[in-house]
């Protein structure tokens, strides 16, 4: 069965048609890429997945479970997480404080627990200090632990985001554009975190822009233009789809006309 | 150690603070240390709320005067004693709390502080009207000193401990909650909605739960200015004492419990020190929160972390420098 | 019927002037994204300063001159000062430092001008009876005025370039930034604006109310709850709003009693709060993704 799987799913804002019944399926321990030029509907469909929008249209299952509108916070629970193309750290937080925000849902003690500092929650705090720093130390964050997370470089902000949507314990992470605005060692970085959270066991979707970075790690990639699904596929079919060209080089001849 | 170094902080500020009495001969300033301490219970009851949850609540007085006319007819009409009055006070100002906080589920940012403001009028309108109830525009009177079992508080010395261990209370509890999971879970609403709802956080819940702890603050503050005063006057609960609670948690350092008790006491003391201004002192005042606001932004607070970071930058330069891939 | 006529014009006359403040209220935060908590400081300064005034010219140009002068300042020292350091930080630090300028207005106009209430001189003072039915001449003057003030600022707004560049700037700051749109500038109008509306709500209502310190506070407070009334951010909903609570006022004021004048208005208040949460011409706002 597929991990996620996406059917005929739109979104309208207006007239736009910002998502037009696309369809898309992940498998359990893959990395999925998506592409698409700048404003073709990845991240609608990504907002869709993780219930920040309500859809206008067709289903989402996860691992045959209809998740279609639920609460955010409830795709959460069900263990799809995601990062965010705007970074969205919690800027008063430290970096460790930032990744621990990510164990709420899991936590089982409650307001008296807090109030009165019970053993309890001492010793859940203790294990949950100790996992955040697992995950800090997987994607080589940890000697940041201390710091505002906003004081870090863009690209591990972005990183860290991603350390954050580990600690929900996600099947299925979604990477929203997690190379905008890296430099060129930072995304050879990227890419080797990405694959070891891979590794550890986590699908993941992966929005991008940057082609190297897709075509380095998704096996399959879908590609989006004008809210519409054009071709899916793995990298070599992608290269050469005359439809993915024209998108990609259409859009270079704008930005020449432009610039 | 961190711990161990801002509780060390705590407990230098509980000696100064039991130390002082024995110092101080004026009813007046003790008075004035009275209400400084009612002060910093409302601005940590709206740090909760604004300071780390981020959502801002300008009808802080509002709670205070559901504390503080629910403890006073309870002493007065039903001859409860301070404590059970305390339990009473709290409990309905959280319910008020509660009640303001649902609509919260619907409103953002900045509407919502118009509709606090809104809130904080009708209910200085209520204690002004409701004559039947809360004494009318005449206020409420005939509170009897606070009782701690055979202790009779009469003086504001002897009061002052009691609000002191309310304080210190009260200080813990914020600081449970800030140092917490729940305090994370408010800082993330704060940061940012959208994230805090990806990563499993029920933000509708946090933002009401917000609300509730604020407002037992301001039911714990209501009682004790309820009892140091011994008469409620509706007149104390205006739009412009809950825009001066704002101005403490802002002017000490907005989210930061040390911060925000500094600031609650300096700007309680900063019109008596600027007394020798006279005629100006209040103008001066005003102009020193617009300096504050704009010059130390992070608040009088971050003066120390200022002081700090310099000294920690010089010995933990090297391993600022570490990097933090293999590339 | 007279007397029904008379209610209404005493009402909308009050009205025009909540809507004044309201307006102000709106204009500022639709091009900073904050509040302007010294709003009511204009008016303070205009009814005293015209106040003064009248003692060495007559009392028509006392009060151009007032308002000319509290414009300027709002829109020079008072923006550049309260507003323009902070306009990168969040809403909240304009609401206390424009706090902290408002007690030090304030508080000076004390020291000038003494804390005792006193009385503005009339300069329009009198009744018109027209078919039995007798109205103030000053509701008159705030109405006409009020109506004159609105229709210019709408016709600039909708009129001009410089209109459309701040309707622009409300929309989206960094567009109109990269359509040259100079945003201090912008900010520089806003602020004379809105500095413009309270300082005429000011010569206008001092006749009606005694000049006291607190006089400011007071009708800025109402124009907070005239914007919720009318709809957060929305200037027909400010001026809907307005007219809408001075009426309800007079009217309970008429028929219910004198007593409860305020409670009027937060009733008004609590009912579109529960039945319109988002005022009369309210949007709907949510965290953009």
């Amino acid at each position: 069965m597929a991990l996620l799987e996406v059917t005929r799913v739109s979104k309208r804002f207006g007239g736009l048609v910002a998502v037009n019944e696309v369809d898309v399926t992940i498998e359990p321990g893959e990395i999925r890429g998506l592409i698409g030029p700048n404003g073709s509907g990845k991240s609608t469909l990504v907002n869709l997945v993780s219930g920040v929008y309500r859809t206008d249209g067709g289903e989402i299952k996860l691992e045959g479970r209809n998740i279609t509108n639920l609460p955010a916070h409830t795709i959460s629970h069900l263990h799809v997480s995601r990062t965010f193309q705007t970074i969205r750290l919690f800027g008063t937080l430290s970096v460790l404080e930032n990744v621990m925000v990510g164990f709420y849902s899991r936590s089982k003690t409650n307001l008296t627990d807090v109030i009165l500092n019970s053993p309890r929650l001492a010793r859940e705090e203790a294990g949950l200090r100790k996992r955040a720093e697992e995950l800090l130390e997987l994607v080589e964050l940890k000697p940041f632990k201390d710091q505002p997370g906003k004081s870090l470089t863009l690209g591990r902000q972005r990183v860290l985001e991603m350390a954050r949507a580990l600690a929900t314990e996600p099947k299925l992470l979604i990477l929203d554009e997690p190379a905008a605005g890296m430099n060129p060692s930072e995304k050879e970085w990227l890419v080797d975190v990405i694959r070891r959270i891979n590794q550890s066991g986590v699908s993941i979707l992966l929005i991008e822009h940057h082609m190297p970075v897709v075509m380095a790690l998704a096996k399959r990639i879908a590609v989006m233009n004008f809210g519409l699904k054009i071709a899916d596929g793995v990298p070599e079919e992608i290269r050469n789809n005359d439809a993915v060209i024209e998108a990609y080089l259409g859009r270079r001849e704008d930005n020449a006309a432009i610039g | 150690m961190r711990f161990m170094r801002s509780y060390l902080w705590y407990l230098i500020g509980l000696v100064a603070l039991l130390v002082l009495p024995q110092v101080v001969s004026s009813p007046y300033i003790m008075f004035l240390l009275n209400m400084a301490i009612i002060f910093v219970i409302l601005a940590l009851g709206l740090n909760v709320v604004f300071g780390m949850t981020g959502m801002l609540n300008l009808a802080s007085l509002a709670f205070s005067g559901i504390g503080a006319y629910t403890s006073g007819i309870l002493a007065v009409k039903l001859g409860l004693p301070f404590p059970l009055a305390l339990i009473g006070a709290v409990v309905v100002a959280m319910l008020f709390g509660l009640m303001v906080g649902l609509p919260t589920i619907r409103i953002g940012g900045h509407y919502l502080a118009f509709m606090t403001i809104a809130f904080g009028e009708i209910m200085r309108l209520i204690f002004q009207n409701w004559t039947p109830v809360t004494g009318g525009a005449l206020g409420l009177s005939g509170i009897k000193y606070a009782s701690i079992g055979p202790l009779v508080l009469k003086t504001h010395w002897s009061y002052y401990h009691l609000s002191l261990t309310l304080l210190v209370i009260m200080v813990y509890v914020a600081n449970r909650i800030r140092v917490s999971k729940l305090g994370r879970a408010f800082e993330a609403v704060r940061g940012s909605e959208v994230a805090a709802r990806a990563l499993g956080i029920n933000t509708y819940y946090h933002k009401v739960l917000a609300f509730v702890l604020g407002a037992a603050f301001g039911g714990v503050a209501g009682t004790l200015y309820a009892f140091l005063m011994r008469y409620v006057d509706p007149g104390t609960f205006t739009f412009e004492e809950s825009a001066r609670v704002l101005t403490m948690v802002m002017v000490g350092g907005r989210g930061s419990i040390p911060g925000v008790i500094i600031g609650a006491f300096l700007l309680t003391f900063l019109p008596e020190w600027l007394r020798f201004l006279k005629d100006y002192y209040m103008a001066m005042y005003g102009l020193g929160i617009l300096l504050i606001v704009l010059f130390l932004p992070g608040g009088v607070i971050s003066l120390w972390d200022k002081v700090r970071s310099r000294f920690a930058a010089g010995r933990r330069a090297p391993a600022a420098q570490t990097s933090a891939g293999k590339r | 019927m007279g007397s029904l006529v008379q209610i209404a014009v005493n009402g909308l006359a009050q009205g025009s002037i909540y809507a004044l403040m309201a307006l102000a209220i709106v204009v500022i935060y639709n091009t900073t994204e904050t509040f302007n908590f010294a709003q009511g400081e204009f008016v303070l300064l205009a009814a005293y300063v015209s106040a003064s005034l009248m003692g060495i010219m007559p009392w028509y140009l006392a009060m151009l001159v007032a308002v000319a002068v509290i414009a300027l300042f709002g829109a020079t020292v008072f923006q550049r000062v309260a507003y323009w350091p902070l306009r990168n930080s969040t809403f909240e630090f304009v609401i206390v430092s424009t706090l902290g300028v408002s007690l030090f207005l304030r508080n000076m106009a004390k020291i000038v001008w003494g804390a005792i209430a006193r009385p503005y001189p009339e300069y329009f003072g009198g009744v018109w009876r027209v078919a039995g039915v007798s109205i103030v001449k000053q509701h008159v003057l705030i109405l006409a005025m009020t109506g004159g003030l609105i229709l210019l600022f709408y016709l600039f707004m909708m009129k001009t370039t410089v209109g459309a560049m701040m309707r622009a700037t409300a929309q989206n700051k960094q567009a109109a930034t990269l359509m040259g749109v100079k945003v201090s500038r912008m900010v520089a109008l806003t602020y004379f604006f809105a500095a413009l509306l309270g300082s005429v709500a000011g010569i206008l209502v001092a006749p009606i109310f005694f000049l006291t310190i607190d006089m400011g506070m007071a009708t800025m407070t109402k124009g907070f709850a005239a914007t919720i009334v009318g709809g957060f951010g929305s200037i027909p909903g400010a001026i809907v709003g307005g007219l809408l609570l001075g009426l309800v006022e007079a009217f309970a004021t008429a028929f219910i009693s004198p007593v409860y004048k305020d409670a009027y208005t937060f009733v008004t208040l609590l009912a579109i709060l529960v039945f319109l949460p988002r005022g009369i011409f309210g949007e709907r706002i949510a965290e953009k993704v």
